[in-house]
């Protein structure tokens, strides 16, 4: 049986898990270890297998193979409903004929919990999402914010030992997603509780997990701290996952380090960061983000030291806190450069036409042998 | 519509804006009106008709208005007999016909097995069928030179012909025969609109299938189970051909009593005031039905 001792966190552990829907692959051979405690984000494109895995987590799919333990006991063959979890879906699920009180009390009644400690448990959930005197209210009287809190209250109430979410923010708005993420992490702190939250959403799974693991086509590919993914991210799929970025192409000239040098197609030579397993001669993806990339007025004293490629500014964006400058490099193509608009952007010295350097640290550059297979199915 | 329309107010003159207005208040009315005429010829003027009939003294050549054969139906231990087992009747196939539904609506609204439109087929089959060609099938079955019969006496296990024609149950089990569709019809038109999101969460909440079962999907597909009950009551009710086929003339129904008392007695007056009582507990039905769905149209 699984840890049931309340309010101590479990870890959940997934060995080599598979699951097919008929000839369908969903899930193929997610291994994951999440400490007791941790929030843990699954991220990735639309059909990637992150509901899938969830589901299995749930015990609301059986896997075809593998293991999957929560605290130390093999879940496998153990029904949802022994499992002791909590769970937020995606659509909510609120039963529609019970109120906010009656759907929060529901875990609390199959665990056996009434009267008076259910009523005073019910009420510390509630008053937990903000939403103290809301109980005698139907589902179908609450906003979509609203909802989103009791499925929440629903799913803690009764202490379990993991809590999974499924993108349950994305029908919302931007500035209550935005609220509604720093709440679930305060909850999910104060409750003390193991979190797997599944989102497509870059910037949410950067925000709100301890760790972010990256899934594609049933996979895992990447799996850090959010730092790690965005900055070290182990394959062009994940980079392009987690943000923006200059994409420039070349074939490597001088490796075997983990810094080398890449000769762009458009003919220069750029100093970059390379994976392990290239070497001189291959052809690869330089990607380099925006705001890694500097931007001087040609007649200023250039940054850093080394690197400064001359060009002009075809074209800038302004987008408020930042701008974001498109410079054509001779010899290397077009680069986007974020700003941060440091001083007011009317005064600044890098209009449109102007002259600029634009440079990178070797270490920001990073290249990626192109189309490669067997880098995006590396786990 | 009219705010819409008096929204943009100003270029529009006030009495072409008035006709706009008029003529979509008179849309609906004139889509009503075909469904209007038919239920009011089809409905309201032979009750209005029976109702006429049944309060006065004789018919034809009516004297004065009175209620006595109200109280002669009310009070003769032979009508309340009647009554009473009809509207037994009525309640026992719709329970039956709920109960034996329900499993056969699940199937069809969450299995996924290619035998599915078998099974649906099955289910809509009897509607296809005559009432008599149906309800001479099951003479065939129970009758006393019948299938049960024969294979009984075949196997030595009864001397005599069992009488399993002439009972209240032989009449419910062809009423539950022939009533079945529409049960499982409304239950699982409600249960395949249910998300299964809600059984999961109930699920992972620590609720085991059948307190799942108990507590959310039963609750959510209650209205299915209302609406087919409804269907199921308000025709057996009235059944009059059933009752005579399988009952073998020994199940005395209302619908058989006033077909009696009008044709065959040409007491027409009681006959009505019969009938008045059968549409008075069908309207009984479907108006707890009606407080029901108002109740839960609430959510
Ligand atoms: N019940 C099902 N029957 C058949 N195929 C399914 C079923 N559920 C999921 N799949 C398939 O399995 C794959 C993974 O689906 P899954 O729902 O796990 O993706 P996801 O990562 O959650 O995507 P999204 O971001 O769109 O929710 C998809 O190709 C999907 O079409
Ligand atoms: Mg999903």
């Amino acid at each position: 049986m699984v840890d049931q001792i309340r309010g101590e966190p479990v870890g959940v552990e997934l060995t080599r898990v598979a699951k097919s829907y008929g000839a369908v692959p969903a899930v193929r051979g997610v291994s994951l270890a999440i400490e007791p405690g941790e929030i843990v984000s699954l991220l990735g494109p639309s059909g990637c297998g992150k509901t899938t895995t969830l589901r299995i987590v749930a015990g609301l799919e059986r896997p075809d193979a593998g293991e999957i333990r929560i605290g130390r006991a093999l879940v496998n063959t153990l029904p949802p409903w022994k499992r002791n979890i909590g769970m937020v879906f995606q659509s909510y699920a609120l039963f529609p004929h019970m109120t906010v009180a009656e759907n929060v009390a529901f875990g609390l009644r199959m665990r056996g919990v009434a009267g008076a400690t259910m009523d005073q448990e019910v009420a510390a959930a509630l008053a937990q999402v903000r939403l103290g005197g809301f109980g005698e209210r139907r589902p179908s009287e609450l906003s979509g914010g609203q909802r989103q809190r009791v499925a929440l209250a629903r799913a803690i109430v009764t202490r379990p030992s993991v809590l999974l979410l499924d993108e349950p923010l994305a029908a919302l708005d931007r500035q209550l997603r935005e609220s509604m993420q720093i709440e679930i992490r305060e909850i999910q702190r104060a409750v003390g509780i193991t979190a797997i939250f599944v989102t497509h959403d870059q910037e949410e799974a950067l925000t709100l997990s301890d760790r972010v693991v990256v899934m594609e086509d049933g996979r895992i590919v990447q799996s850090g701290t959010p730092a790690e993914i965005y900055e070290r991210p182990r394959t062009r799929f994940v980079s392009d996952f987690v943000g923006f970025s200059n994409v420039l192409d070349g074939r490597v000239a001088e490796g075997g380090r983990e810094l080398g040098t890449v000769t762009l197609t458009a003919g220069r030579l750029v100093p970059v960061s390379l994976a392990p397993d290239i070497a001189p001669g291959d052809e690869v993806d330089v990607v380099v983000r925006p705001e890694k990339v500097w931007v001087a007025a040609a007649h200023e004293a250039v940054p850093t030291a080394g690197h400064a490629f001359p060009g002009t500014i075809t074209h800038s964006v302004y987008m408020g806190a930042l701008t974001y400058h498109h410079v054509a490099v001779e010899g290397v193509g077009r680069v986007v450069a974020m700003v941060p608009n440091v001083e007011p952007a009317t005064s600044g010295t890098l209009a449109v036409g102007s002259a600029v350097l634009v440079g990178w640290r070797p270490e920001s550059a990073l290249a990626f042998r192109r189309n490669d297979p067997g880098a995006r199915a590396a786990s | 519509m009219s705010t819409a329309v008096s929204g943009s107010t100003d270029a529009v003159p006030m009495a072409s804006q008035r006709r706009v207005r008029d003529v979509s208040r008179l849309m609906p009315l004139a889509l009503l009106a075909p469904g209007i005429v038919v239920i009011g010829l089809g409905l309201v003027w032979p009750i209005a008709a029976m109702l006429a009939v049944s309060l006065q003294d004789k018919f034809p050549d009516a004297t004065r208005v009175t209620l006595e054969h109200y109280g002669t139906v009310l009070s003769d231990p032979y009508f309340l007999r009647i009554i009473g087992r009809t509207f037994a009747l009525a309640t026992v196939v719709t329970v039956i016909a709920a109960l034996v539904g329900y499993p056969v609506a699940w199937y069809l609204a969450r299995s996924n097995s290619r035998w599915k439109h078998l099974v649906f087929l099955g289910v809509i089959a009897p509607l296809m069928v005559s009432i008599i060609v149906r309800m001479i099938g099951w003479t065939i079955i129970l009758g006393n030179e019948g299938l049960i019969n024969a294979v009984l006496r075949a196997l030595g296990a009864i001397d005599e012909p069992l009488r399993l024609m002439q009972g209240f149950w032989s009449v419910v089990l062809g009423l539950v025969h022939i009533l079945l569709p529409f049960m499982i019809l409304s239950i699982a038109a409600v249960l395949g609109k249910i998300d299964r999101s809600y059984a999961e969460a109930a699920n992972i909440l620590g609720a085991n299938p059948v307190r799942t079962f108990l507590s959310v999907t039963l609750p959510l597909s209650v209205q299915g189970i209302a609406s087919g009950s409804v269907i199921v009551f308000c025709i057996s009710v009235g059944v009059f051909v059933t009752p005579i086929m399988l009952g073998r003339g020994q199940v005395a129904v209302l619908a058989i009593t006033i077909q009696e008392q009008m044709v065959v007695l040409v007491d027409w007056p009681t006959g009505a005031a019969a009938a008045m009582v059968l549409t008075a507990g069908t309207l009984v039905v479907l108006g707890l039905y009606g407080m029901f769905i108002r109740r839960h149209a609430r959510r």
